[in-house]
């Protein structure tokens, strides 16, 4: 039997490559971005001309807000649908109705997305009849099964029914693509502005890097407009 | 012995690169490194990224961490001198080729798009079926010791 070969270099070896990929994954994941406050995170951001935004998205929140987060999103982005699911509720509980924060969804479906086009589509229809933010949980939500559908439109067609939305003006909606000029105006501002993934925030004009929590939506609202002001009623979601 | 250390060091970073599309699917990381053509995202949000209701990428850190796992524990000296890891990993990734190259198929018959960690992966998962099968070979030439 021939001797055994000294493995110490080889287990060393391979110590070393998982440590680095998982360093490397986790770099991706944005584990080792600077860890700053948020006052200063904004202020080191370039202000961007917002001006056309005013008159695009889906928007939650009193006009009169002091602090407007922008969010340029894709429906069927994973990253998209986490912060959907896991930071937007409370966001939209707890947050919005104190009358300090105005919430702005802007369509931004990503190229090569083949699923997104219907999915954006329909969530414009239902918001034609109040409920895009319903829209926008059902969809994002149930990711996993429509993104996967060979026809996403049909199961999309489903979350609206379910949301007791009138299905014949939802039916002509999506037929006539009444909801498309809404989309392509998000998208074309999301141009303009130079986004280029999703989610991309944008806070009182400010470009947020990265993925915002609900912990650090909580401290911007807190920095840029502190409890003290008489709370405003939120406003109902319209579009524009 | 160099054979399933061979096949410990492929798998190692097929499980980095599955892990990699996993965490992507789950929404951990933000968007792929894939040459800013977008493929990787179309092929790992098509229909055919998910099998049996699994994300694809699933299996791959599975299949990866249980080849490596059998690479390791071959590697030791109970197994050392024993054919049975060299022949399971073959068996293993063998399976794991079928499975490659379909998606592979997918990939360019139907979804029209290639998504480079995907061929990464489909290229690791061949090169280990060659080794595990020239350390499985090796096993039948030398006389048993």
């Amino acid at each position: 039997m021939a001797p055994r070969r000294p493995m110490k270099a080889f287990y060393l070896t391979l110590g070393i490559l998982a440590v680095l990929g998982a360093i490397g994954i986790a770099w991706q994941a944005g584990v080792f971005a600077p860890k700053r406050s948020v006052t200063e995170t904004l202020a080191s951001a370039p202000v961007a001309s917002m001006a056309g935004v005013a008159a695009t998205g889906h928007v939650l929140g009193a006009d009169s807000a002091p602090v407007e987060i922008v969010e340029f999103a894709d429906f069927e982005c994973p990253s998209c649908a986490r912060f959907a699911i896991l930071e937007w509720p409370e966001v939209q509980q707890r947050l919005i109705p104190t009358g300090r924060l105005k919430w702005r969804f802007m369509d931004f479906p990503l190229q090569g997305h083949t699923a997104s086009p219907p999915a954006h589509l329909a969530a414009g229809c239902a918001g034609e009849q109040g409920r895009f933010f319903e829209m926008m949980d059902a969809i994002f939500n149930r990711q996993n099964q429509w993104a996967t559908e060979r026809n996403p439109a049909r199961e999309i067609r489903g979350y609206a029914k379910g949301l007791g939305l009138d299905m014949k003006r939802f039916d002509t909606c999506v037929e006539t693509a009444h909801a498309q000029p809404g989309v392509d105006a998000d998208y074309a501002e999301g141009e303009r502005l130079g986004v280029h993934e999703t989610p991309t925030f944008f806070v009182n004009g400010r470009e947020w890097p990265g993925i915002l929590n609900v912990d650090q939506i909580q401290a911007i609202v807190d920095s840029l407009a502190p409890v003290g002001g008489a709370p405003r009623a939120a406003a109902p979601a319209r579009r524009r | 012995m160099r054979h399933r250390m061979t096949v410990a060091v492929l798998a190692l970073l097929g499980l980095l690169a599955s892990l990699y599309l996993w965490l992507y699917k789950l929404g951990v990381v933000g968007s792929l490194v894939c040459g800013g053509s977008g493929a990787c995202e179309r092929v790992q949000n098509s229909p055919y990224s998910q099998f049996l209701g699994v994300p694809v990428a699933a299996f791959g850190v599975a299949g990866f961490a249980a080849l490596l796992a059998v690479a390791l524990a071959g590697l030791g000296a109970r197994w050392e001198t024993n054919a049975a890891p060299s022949r399971l990993l073959a068996a293993m990734s063998g399976v794991g080729v079928l499975f490659a190259a379909y998606l592979t198929y997918l990939e360019i018959a139907v979804i029209h798009d290639v998504c480079r960690w995907c061929a990464f992966c489909a290229l690791l998962i061949t090169a280990i079926l060659v080794v595990a099968l020239l350390g499985a070979r090796s096993f039948s030439r030398s006389p048993a010791p």
